[in-house]
Formats: structure tokens, C-alpha cells, sequence
């Protein structure tokens, strides 16, 4: 990766690029997992420093661009495009919060392009950014709760198929009888 | 046609395999007997039902009068439980607070005891059924049989049998090391001769009755179509049903599908993540493995998908992580 593409990253994520650059930049960022990795690390900090962190991510309307623009027969490039000439350069928001967007756009569909790649890292990384450890993290409550109610069904699963445990029943009454 | 007279030389194959010179039966007529003998047969017995660290003794009744079965299953620990089936009636018996009121049609809309699996046939083709020489289980001679897996992707399980009945005594399934996961045993059992008044419910006060009948109950839907399936699952493994039983709440809904080899199970449940927080949950309760995982699914809307299942957790795991969406 050149410096000079570095430091329009850093521009882009700073707000001080223009149009013409933040096409490029996107255009660049397609093509190369270092500059997109690049990215995504300037993005994080740039957040942090301005303490954003993922609620700030959270109040983008990031659903709405991607329900929009990406459909099955959509190209990268026509995604981005778009994204950027009908609804996010206008000036509406704030330009971190429109780079923000369009490279949500931009990265999902880099990343279904590339072969191998899980969507779930995907996910990771657009969505919890700041989070690398998310398996090491403690459950939340409501985690749990779904986990049980899953074993139930599971359990119910089970005994309906007549099949795979010779009392199924006792699985689901047996849930949580210490009390 | 092909597959079929296959499946049936495999059959043959694993019967021939299987049998013991000497023996009476082969390890898979072991396992038909079991099947008839749970719903012919008039029993009453105490048993004990450990899944990982957990332990709980219930009393088990079944009486066949006139044709129609009856079952009783009591809880004698923890939480004061009581279920009656009579025919396709059930009443349910629970103390006030008990949190299984709680869990939206909770008992299943079936027998209370289950054949060991209704697809003998193709169990060879991922286990080795074969009798594992004798015991004694609550006092009564046994014969044991083990099912052992081909691969890695599934546990390997040990039965107890009644050698006078084939009426199961004692199971346990392992993990690919050979730990015991899960078990069931009997402690206490008389076979015949059991009065009709031992599957009377008890009357204890302030106890929350509630009765249906299984038709009434709605627990066998028409499929809905499922728009995730996984790319990959072990082999042996055949879809069951999809989308069976209702979601736990109406604005959840939850797509859900079943996969069986004829001794294991496991579910996949998958929906909409209300919210953008990403969730990678894994635990195991006895042989029971939970893994949630959070996909993008189309519109880069969040999917949390959930495999349920008595299977290793790298196998639930794999699962999860390699999934399909089909529009």
C-alpha cells in the first residue's frame, strides 16, 4: 500500500477528501483486503478519538442504504456509486457518517465476493468493530434465555420425531428443577 | 430403487454382522423389541435421569387398559411435577410458580415414552449396532448393546435391555472419548401386575392443573417454506421436518428445521437479530450442544442461527457457520 493511498484514507475517514477522491479511494478499496483492513482500522480509531464508539455507528442509517442498494444482480461498483449519488453525498449528513455507509455498502459486497470469506467475520467487522473478542465476552441474560428455550424446542424437536432418545419428555420436564 | 436395495443389503449386512452365534436375537431385533415393549407393556418404575452435572429421579407408570395407554411421570426432586396421558389426553400438574409454566407449550404433544428411533435401517450406515455381552439394572438380568458412531460427528450410546422383556433398563451416551454425556437408569422396576390406580393423579393443594388433548394442541402445522438450510451437514443426517412447532412468540418468528441420523438430533433455528449487537454463544448441557452465530443474511440484515443438538460441538459449530440463504 503506497502512503500516499494511506493518507487519503486518513483524509476520507477525516473528513477533509472530496467527491472525486472518495471515489477513488473507494475504488481502490475494492480491489485490496489491506486497504479495506486499512480502513476499517483508521475508521475505529477516528471514532474513538471523536467517542463514537458503536453507538455513533448504530445511528447511521446503515439498514436503509443497504436494503436499497444491494440486491442479487447489483455490481460493487453500481452499489457505491449509487449509494454515493442519490442519497449520501447531498450533504444531508455528516461526510464520516456518509463514508461510514457507503463503505457498510462497499464492504459487504467486497466481502461476498471474496471466495472463503464468512459473512460472520463480515459481520464482526461492521458491526461490532471495536470487537475482536466477542466469543470471550460473558453472555447477556437474554442470550441465555434464547439458549434455554431453544434446548426446549429442541427437546420438543425430538420427541416428536419418535426417534433419537428414549424418554425426549423427560429432557423437557427435567428443565430447571432445582428450586 | 437403487439407493433402497443398497440400504436393505446394509441392512442385511449389519443384522448379519451383529448376531452373536448363541444368541437369540441380533442387536437390531434387540432394538425392535424395545421399541414395542415401551407402549405394550405395563410397568412401574423409578428412574434417574443425569444430563452433565444434572440429576433428577422420576417415577414412571404405564398401564395399558382397554387399548388405551396411560402414563404417569412424577418428579420425586426439585420441582413438584406431575404428568398424566391417557389416550391423546394429557393434565398437567404444577406448583404455582413453577418457571416450565412460563415455556409456551412446553410438553411435547407425544407419549411420554419414545421408541429408541423408527429408522433402524439406516442407523448402520453411520453406526455399528452390536450386542456388548450382559448386566443387571435394577435387579433384573440385561442384555447391553453399544452403537457406536463411523465418524466423529456424532456420539456413540450404550443400552441396558430387559432380557426378559426387551423393556429398556439403562442408557447412556458418550462423547468421542468415551465419557458418559447423559444417562437414564432405572433404580426400581416391577413389570405386569400393576394396579389401575397407579396412573391416578395425585391431589395436592394450590397445585396449576391444566388439561388438552393432542389434536387440540396445534403442534403439527403445515411446513412453512424455509429460506436458510446449511450447506453442509454430517453425513447420515436427513432433514426431518421444517418449521413444525410455532414461534415462541408471535414477533419472533423463528424458522426451524430438524435433522435426524435415527439416533441423533439436532435443530437449526434461525432469526432476524432485532438489534446490531453480534452474538457468537456457545454451551453444552449433558450431550446437548447450543452454538449461535450471528450471519449477514440478504439486505445486510443480521441472522442469528442456532444448532440444538446431541452432537459434538465442533460438528454444531461447522453447522452453524456454513450456512445458505434461498430466496
Amino acid at each position: 500500500m503506497t502512503e500516499k493511498l494511506s493518507e487519503s484514507i486518513s483524509a476520507m475517514v477525516d473528513d477533509e477528501a472530496d467527491e472525486f477522491e472518495v471515489r477513488r479511494i473507494l475504488g481502490e478499496i475494492a480491489g485490496n483486503s489491506e486497504l479495506k483492513s486499512t480502513w476499517s482500522r483508521y475508521h475505529i480509531i477516528s471514532s474513538i478519538l471523536k467517542r463514537e464508539g458503536l453507538s455513533g455507528m448504530e445511528e447511521l442509517d446503515l439498514e436503509d442504504v443497504s436494503y436499497g442498494d444491494i440486491g442479487p444482480s447489483t455490481s460493487p461498483k453500481t452499489s457505491v456509486n449509487r449509494t454515493l449519488k442519490s442519497k449520501w453525498l447531498p450533504g444531508r449528513e455528516t461526510l464520516v457518517a456518509s463514508f461510514a455507509a457507503a463503505i457498510v455498502v462497499l464492504v459487504i459486497v467486497i466481502t461476498m465476493n471474496d471466495e472463503g470469506t464468512k459473512q460472520v467475520e463480515l459481520t464482526d467487522a461492521l458491526v461490532a468493530p471495536v470487537s475482536t473478542t466477542t466469543e470471550e465476552r460473558l453472555p447477556e441474560e437474554s442470550d441465555i434465555r434464547r439458549a434455554e428455550a431453544y434446548l426446549i424446542r429442541h427437546a420438543q424437536h425430538v420427541s416428536m420425531n419418535s426417534s433419537a432418545a428414549p424418554i425426549p419428555f423427560v429432557k423437557v420436564i427435567a428443565h430447571e428443577t432445582e428450586r | 430403487m437403487i439407493s433402497s436395495i443398497c440400504r436393505s443389503a446394509v441392512l442385511v449386512l449389519v443384522i448379519s454382522a451383529v448376531t452373536v452365534p448363541g444368541a437369540e436375537r441380533s442387536a437390531l431385533e434387540w432394538l425392535d423389541v424395545m421399541n414395542r415393549a415401551f407402549r405394550t407393556l405395563d410397568y412401574d418404575g423409578v428412574f434417574s435421569y443425569q444430563s452433565g452435572a444434572g440429576l433428577t429421579t422420576l417415577r414412571l407408570v404405564h398401564v395399558v387398559i382397554d387399548g388405551i395407554e396411560h402414563e404417569r411421570i412424577i418428579h420425586l426432586d426439585g420441582a413438584r411435577r406431575e404428568f398424566v396421558r391417557r389416550g391423546r389426553e394429557i393434565t398437567r400438574i404444577l406448583q404455582p410458580k413453577d418457571k416450565i409454566l412460563e415455556l409456551e407449550k412446553a410438553v411435547p404433544p407425544t407419549p411420554f415414552v419414545q421408541a429408541f428411533s423408527s429408522r433402524l435401517d439406516a442407523i448402520g450406515d453411520v453406526y455399528k449396532v452390536e450386542l456388548n455381552g450382559s448386566g443387571r439394572v435394577a435387579g433384573r438380568r440385561a442384555i447391553r448393546l453399544r452403537i457406536v458412531p463411523r465418524d466423529e460427528d456424532r456420539y456413540g450410546v450404550g443400552i441396558w435391555l430387559d432380557h426378559a422383556t426387551g423393556l429398556l433398563l439403562r442408557y447412556e451416551r458418550y462423547d468421542l472419548q468415551g465419557s458418559r454425556l447423559e444417562g437414564f437408569q432405572f433404580g426400581h422396576l416391577t413389570i405386569g401386575d400393576i394396579p389401575r390406580t397407579a396412573v391416578i393423579p395425585e391431589e395436592h393443594a394450590g397445585a396449576v392443573t391444566t388439561k388438552w388433548k393432542l389434536e387440540s394442541r396445534g403442534e403439527f402445522p403445515v411446513e412453512r417454506p424455509m429460506h436458510w438450510r446449511p450447506q453442509w451437514v454430517p453425513r447420515g443426517f436427513d432433514r426431518y421436518r421444517s418449521n413444525i412447532s410455532p414461534s415462541m412468540r408471535d414477533r419472533d418468528r423463528v424458522d426451524a428445521t430438524i435433522y435426524t441420523d435415527g439416533v441423533a438430533t439436532f435443530s437449526v433455528f434461525v432469526q432476524a437479530m432485532p438489534n446490531r449487537r453480534v452474538v457468537n454463544f456457545e454451551r453444552r448441557n449433558g450431550a446437548t450442544a447450543v452454538v449461535t452465530r450471528t450471519l449477514q443474511g440478504p439486505m445486510g440484515k443480521n441472522q442469528l442461527v442456532t444448532v440444538v443438538g446431541e452432537v459434538p460441538a465442533a460438528t454444531a459449530r461447522k453447522i452453524a457457520t456454513d450456512m445458505l440463504y434461498l430466496r
